[in-house]
């Protein structure tokens, strides 16, 4: 990938993705004393004094243990396509180890006192190739970086909330199938569908049974008895079986609801009640 | 390209994810409805399988509930009684008092 030393006055026609070197025309670089880095960010600011914190970005750069504060400008304008910018860098970082970069034939790059500046007049030696040269990881302006990285932290937040919402869910899941069978055991039931559905249906078919069965043992309670006869017997053991104290016979009623095997003899009625 | 890569990376966990959870609701789903199947024949059998308790002037021994000497309002009793319960057998006699004996299921 090409590298590109820019300048205010940069012309060239790009197509192409390059690394773009930013010369020191579009930022303010001011040396710091040997203090820790998290001193050099609290103080960075007070090194540039005269610039509009609303219009720059403060930063701390680290070259060969020595500290620097960089002051870069929110807004850069560069004309060159945002697609074919790769990276965004600084002379100062990627140009350090060199005395004397030629950018054209009115510009020099030149290090004093550690410090890179553009002068009009080469020294000695000067470089003039910098396609060779080895850049660092530093990146500046990284928006569309930090695109990835929101879009990124949205992916985070879907996946947690995802996760947990699943772990719930499990969970949910768990405790219900577990009140289920507490609910079936305390009432001593089997706990699947197939043997509880048989227990239901042989109740639904006992329950037919019992209510014809009670059915028909109201019509015998109410049975019409003539003065003075009354029940000496009434029992049940799958067909019912009654004695009456009758001064008649009573099949006329009984025969309307049941299949009956009687007697009438001596003021009783015996029947068989089916 | 890095770029890329972590973000094809995030999609295809997030695509697992959900995948996974929709199978967990779906699996909480089936429990909700299986647990509403099985709580609804449990209320139906405890319907069914309702257990009266004998009047008091009446002897339980195990199915066999004995009620002897019932009077006219006693029988009435007897009879509520009966209707709450499987009948399996009866015998109800008269010779001085009435006499009750009834087998339950």
């Amino acid at each position: 990938m090409k590298n590109i030393l820019y300048t205010k006055d940069f012309n060239q026609e790009i197509n192409e993705k390059v690394n773009v070197i930013l010369t020191p025309e579009f930022y303010w670089i001011e040396k710091l004393p040997k203090v820790s880095q998290k001193i050099a960010k609290k103080i960075v600011k007070s090194f540039f004094k005269e610039l509009d914190e609303k219009e720059y970005n403060f930063e701390v750069i680290k070259i060969k243990d020595m500290l620097f504060g960089v002051a870069l400008p929110k807004k850069l304008d560069i004309k060159i396509p945002k697609k074919y910018i790769n990276s965004i860098k600084l002379a100062q970082i990627e140009l350090f180890d060199f005395d004397c970069v030629k950018i054209n034939n009115n510009k020099y790059l030149q290090k004093i006192d550690d410090i890179l500046f553009i002068l009009p007049t080469p020294k000695e030696n000067c470089k003039e190739e910098i396609q060779d040269i080895k850049l660092s990881k530093k990146n500046f302006y990284q928006s569309t970086n930090n695109n990835i990285l929101f879009i990124a932290l949205i992916f985070a937040i879907i996946n947690i909330s995802l996760f947990l919402n699943t772990i719930s869910l499990k969970k949910s899941t768990s405790t219900l199938y577990q009140k289920t069978t507490n609910y079936l055991k305390s009432n001593n039931l089997p706990t699947t569908s197939f043997e509880l559905d048989s227990i239901y249906q042989n109740l639904l078919v006992k329950q037919k049974i019992q209510n014809q069965i009670k059915q028909k043992l109201s019509l015998i309670t109410k049975t019409p008895l003539k003065k003075g006869d009354y029940f000496l017997k009434l029992s049940f053991d799958k067909k019912f079986f009654i004695i009456i104290k009758a001064s008649k016979s009573y099949d006329p009623y009984f025969k309307k609801y049941f299949k009956v095997k009687s007697t009438y003899q001596n003021n009783l009625y015996k029947a068989s009640l089916q | 390209m890095r770029e890329l890569i972590l973000i094809a990376l995030l999609t295809t966990l997030t695509l697992i994810n959900f995948i996974y959870h929709s199978k967990a609701k779906k699996e909480l789903n089936n429990q909700i409805k299986y647990s509403q199947k099985l709580l609804l024949l449990a209320e139906k059998i405890k319907s069914l399988n309702k257990k009266a308790t004998p009047p008091h002037f009446c002897k339980q021994k195990e199915k066999v509930i004995i009620c002897k000497n019932l009077t006219k309002s006693k029988f009435y009793i007897f009879e509520e009684f009966l209707s709450k319960v499987n009948i399996k057998s009866l015998d109800i006699e008269k010779n001085k008092t009435i006499n009750a004996k009834v087998t339950i299921q």
